[in-house]
């Protein structure tokens, strides 16, 4: 990026300057011509194209060496911002889903989440509580755009009086216009509540986390091979933009 | 003795009929010239086919040499020269000649147009319509003798 940009502030250089040594000629030989029409031979005598080119060059030295340091002094004092936007960069733009079951939390990198459910709350996250069928949810998103921490974190509980022996969860991420959906999904044994964590990239429009119970665990499996939920007992789908 | 004069044309005969007197032979072709002290060569010896001739350094627009030969030009006529060009510099009145290059020199009143090229060269263009180069070694010499 250096290289190409060094380049072409050269090549701009080049071109105004040799426009100046043209331009300069071109009013040099206007002066000579009207001398010689007038007969004058005495006088100040103007600078050759060469000490032009040389004081000019000069210039554009002493111009190239002041924008360089003043974006130097510049890029010094905005440091912090630099280094936060290079965060943005980095880590927003890693999409990322991870589904945990209560029990597999707390061994998780993510296990710093684990004491917040049910009740805990979450800075600089925002937190949206409801109820949808038997299943309760908490879903917490982060109100920063350049923090490191997950976008959107989730806790999905079922509440019913049912009992199941299998989970089969989903992660859709949809991006881009047309909108393409990557798709991950899992089945395991059921727990107590079920965790989602994800990060958002500039490109995901939106993630859909689907969880369905079951308590044939055939069913389960056939559902996870087949990529869907048409054999769950109960489902839950969690939209989170 | 063969003996070329390159006198004023007030003391020419006086001194053409002492030399004569004293056994020289005048000839144009002559190997020694005779020339006054602090004084300008008014005519430059040349030959047009063979033929001698003085020519009025009024008349000339340019001297150039090529290789051994030396080239006057007029107006009108090139004339050949059987003098190195450092001999005709020196003749030659500095206040109307000028040697702009190894090999050229022009009559100042000649010069018709200067054209500055930004390759440190002048082009001038003489009253006869040629064009000569002021080259880099001149280039200061002929700026400040135009005083551009």
């Amino acid at each position: 990026m250096f290289i190409p940009l060094l380049a072409l502030m050269i090549l701009t250089f080049a071109f105004f300057i040799g426009l100046i040594l043209i331009l300069y000629n071109v009013i040099y030989n206007y002066r000579i011509k009207k001398r010689m029409e007038r007969g004058e031979t005495g006088g100040r005598q103007w600078p050759t194209p060469r000490n032009v080119l040389f004081v000019v060059l000069i210039i554009a030295v002493i111009i190239a060496l002041t924008i360089t340091a003043i974006s130097v002094l510049t890029s010094n004092q905005e440091g912090p911002h630099v280094s936060s936007s290079h965060y943005e960069s980095v880590v927003s733009k890693a999409c990322f889903s991870q589904f945990y079951r209560s029990e597999d939390l707390l061994q998780s990198d993510m296990s710093v989440y684990a004491g917040i459910y049910p009740d805990g709350n979450l800075s600089e996250y925002e937190k949206n509580e409801y109820t949808e069928g038997e299943f309760r949810c908490v879903v917490y998103t982060n109100k920063s755009s350049i923090s490191p921490m997950p976008d959107f974190v989730a806790f999905v509980e079922y509440a019913g009086d049912g009992e199941f022996e299998k989970v089969v969860e989903y992660t859709r991420m949809e991006q881009g216009h047309p909108q393409v959906v990557n798709s991950a999904g899992s089945c395991e044994n059921v727990s107590e509540y079920y965790f989602m964590a994800g990060n958002f990239s500039d490109y995901t429009t939106g993630c859909t986390q689907s969880i369905g119970l079951y308590k044939d665990a055939k069913k389960a499996q056939h559902d996870i091979e087949s990529d869907s939920l048409e054999n769950a007992d109960v489902f839950i789908d969690i939209r989170i933009k | 003795m063969k003996i070329s004069l390159s006198v004023s044309e007030e003391s020419y005969k006086d001194i053409e009929k002492k030399l004569l007197a004293l056994g020289f032979i005048i000839d144009d072709d002559a190997p020694f010239v005779l020339t006054e002290r602090n004084r300008y060569a008014e005519f430059i010896c040349g030959k047009d086919e063979d033929v001698s001739c003085h020519i009025p350094v009024s008349e000339v627009v340019y001297i150039e040499s090529m290789g051994h030969d030396i080239f006057v030009h007029t107006k009108d006529k090139t004339y050949r020269c059987t003098d190195r060009l450092w001999q005709l510099e020196k003749a030659l009145d500095p206040a109307f000649f000028l040697r702009i290059s190894n090999s050229v020199i022009i009559a100042k009143k000649q010069v018709r147009g200067i054209r500055s090229a930004l390759s440190q060269k002048f082009i001038l263009t003489l009253s006869d319509g040629n064009r000569v180069d002021v080259t880099r070694s001149y280039y200061y010499i002929f700026k400040s003798e135009f005083g551009i």
